[in-house]
């Protein structure tokens, strides 16, 4: 090989490549003409599927006209990612993500108590619901706590806490099907940072504790007081699982 | 407007690595743009950016190849099936045109779950099925003015199929049979009886599109090309048609098992029903995926239909010649 020729990959490009642009080039109207009717009907499929989303969403879950049989909502995070499981009697399950849940006025009484969430969306704040991805099958309260960008990223966490707590006066936690316990644990944000959370830790700290059993299909309301701190609501049955609570907890409140 | 000198250029030369360095540059100027949002990197999450990114680039070029159809191995194949050039032609335009159908199908059936339900190996498999039907469906070509040929040869389904793949497919109508059955009888009307019924018309729409393909008409041909069209008859059936709708069959019933199931999974025959079928949904997707070319069997090549099955002694072919 004399010098100044390619070697290596730049070789065999070299080599290859006329005969593949011998062949191509011809093609390209063709390629270009299936190239938008494949990108023009995959964008129509995309704005039917959420044109129908829309109207499943109002028509199915959060119909009145069927029974649904189990709400829970089965994964949470900070705001886009939380989605609650609906199980209706023979049509199966379906797992829709709040934000659609609420984006039409509100949500189905029903569905809401079941699935022990608002009605009505919140602005911002903390809303519980009943875990299904539970370890044990014991379902848990969960938090969803709206995102930073939701709340306005407040680096102050009193301030941030002053909206907080204005939304929570009330937290409706229902208990239905076959729980038995539940652990309702309401933690003081300043808490932060600790690598575990325990029970006789928090109870020596917190303004506001509940730690509750409850009987199936009966139905608790925390009343939270006016003059709470910043805090953040998490649950779990083992305490062991503290440790995820903790970071919930701080990526709320920064 | 693509270039073709630019492609050249840029495909002949030592691009690829001028790209690489592009891209290397690109992962560290996003650095300053971290940073003011306040993450950090280490060398190696830059690299691993760098890496993302090319990745990024890379999916979307298959993309738009493939929403394009650039089949790139088409003619290999083609090659591989047959030694005559222009029946090798005849294949390779069959296989763009049915790839390009399934995957602008496929892709179409995730976007529309993507903003609905989000049952992405549902609604993609019902694409591809669809795209698949489309293909075997189109008029390829425009009629040729003059002269015609037709040739009278008398074909039947079961020459053009794999044997073992119409049985899948009719055990599994079978079981949607017997599942619309336990939906009426049990009165579990709404979505388990609309997925069963679905697993029927799914079966009925393949043998019916199967039999479509068999009995096209084609003109008087060269014997290679006789042997391709014969070739592409039992490939478009097989390949194009009964695998994906294998792979649907399975994903419908996985659907409507789950129904039955319930929340609580693998705990019940049907939630195991539901599991096993959503595996083997899976499974014959994943077999069947570009059309599943690149996995012929020694004994399909080396026995094509149009020797040893389409082209057997019993069959009577009769050309003949009319005006149009």
């Amino acid at each position: 090989m004399s010098e100044g020729e390619p070697s290596g990959l730049g070789a065999r490009v070299q080599e290859v490549a006329p005969e593949v642009l011998e062949q191509l080039v011809p093609q390209l109207p063709g390629i270009k003409r299936r190239l938008g009717v494949g990108l023009v009907v995959i964008l129509l499929a995309s704005i039917v599927g959420v044109g129908l989303g829309k109207g499943y969403v109002v028509a199915d879950p959060l119909s009145a006209d069927f029974e649904v049989q189990e709400a829970v909502v089965s994964s949470f995070g900070n705001g886009d990612d939380v989605y609650v499981q609906f199980a209706i009697p023979n049509r199966g399950r379906r797992d829709i993500q709040l934000d659609r849940v609420y984006r039409d006025n509100g949500l189905n009484p029903r569905v809401a108590a079941l699935a022990g969430v608002p009605e009505t969306k919140p602005e911002l704040g903390i809303f519980w619901g009943r875990s299904s991805s539970y370890a044990d099958g014991v379902p848990s309260i969960l938090n969803y706590v709206g995102s930073r960008r939701d709340l306005g990223v407040n680096e102050d966490p009193q301030s941030f806490a002053g909206d907080l707590t204005s939304n929570l006066v009330e937290l409706p936690v229902t208990v239905a099907g076959d729980a038995s316990i539940i652990v309702a644990l309401i933690v003081p944000a300043r808490r932060c940072g600790e690598s575990a959370i325990t029970l006789d830790s928090i109870a020596a700290e917190v303004r506001f504790a509940s730690i509750q059993r409850l009987s199936p299909t009966r139905t608790e309301r925390f009343d939270v007081a006016d003059d709470v701190d910043v805090w953040a609501v998490k649950e779990t049955g083992e305490i062991a699982q503290a440790a995820d609570l903790n970071e919930a907890i701080c990526e709320v409140v920064g | 407007m693509l270039d073709g000198k630019k492609i050249r250029r840029f495909v002949s030369g030592q691009r690829p690595f001028t790209v690489l360095i592009l891209l290397t540059l690109l992962g560290f100027a996003a650095v300053p743009f971290l940073d003011s949002i306040g993450v950090s990197l280490g060398v190696g999450a830059l690299f691993g950016i760098t890496a993302l990114l090319a990745l990024a680039l890379l999916t979307a070029t298959l993309l738009l190849m493939n929403i394009g159809a650039v089949d790139t191995d088409g003619a290999e194949i083609a090659r591989l099936l047959t030694r005559d050039r222009q029946a090798q032609v005849l294949i390779q335009r069959w296989i763009v045109r049915a790839r390009w159908y399934r995957y602008v199908g496929g892709a179409a059936g995730l976007a529309f779950a993507l903003g609905w339900t989000g049952h992405f190996v549902l609604f993609g498999m019902i694409g591809i099925m669809t795209g698949a039907v489309l293909s075997e469906s189109a008029r390829v070509g425009k009629p040729v003015d003059g002269p015609r040929t037709a040739e009278l040869t008398r074909r039947s389904l079961r020459r053009y199929v794999s044997g073992g793949q119409q049985y899948v497919l009719y055990l599994i109508a079978g079981l949607g049979c017997g599942l619309t059955v336990f939906s009426l009888v049990d009165g579990g009307r709404g979505w388990s009886l609309y997925g069963s019924l679905s697993v029927l018309l799914l079966v009925g729409v393949v043998l019916i599109a199967q039999w479509r393909v068999v009995v096209r008409s084609r003109p008087a041909l060269p014997e290679p090309l006789r042997h391709a069209d014969d070739l592409l008859r039992y490939l478009a059936n097989t390949r194009s048609l009964a695998d994906p709708a294998m792979a649907l069959g399975f994903a419908l019933l996985a659907e409507t098992f789950g129904i039955w199931a319930g929340p609580q999974g693998l705990t019940n025959v049907a939630g195991i029903a539901e599991f096993v079928c959503f595996v083997l949904a899976l499974g014959v997707w994943w077999q069947n995926r570009r059309l599943g070319l690149d996995r012929l069997s020694d004994v399909e090549l080396a026995n094509p239909p149009s020797q040893g099955v389409a082209g057997s002694k019993d069959q009577t072919t009769v050309s003949s010649t009319h005006d149009s």
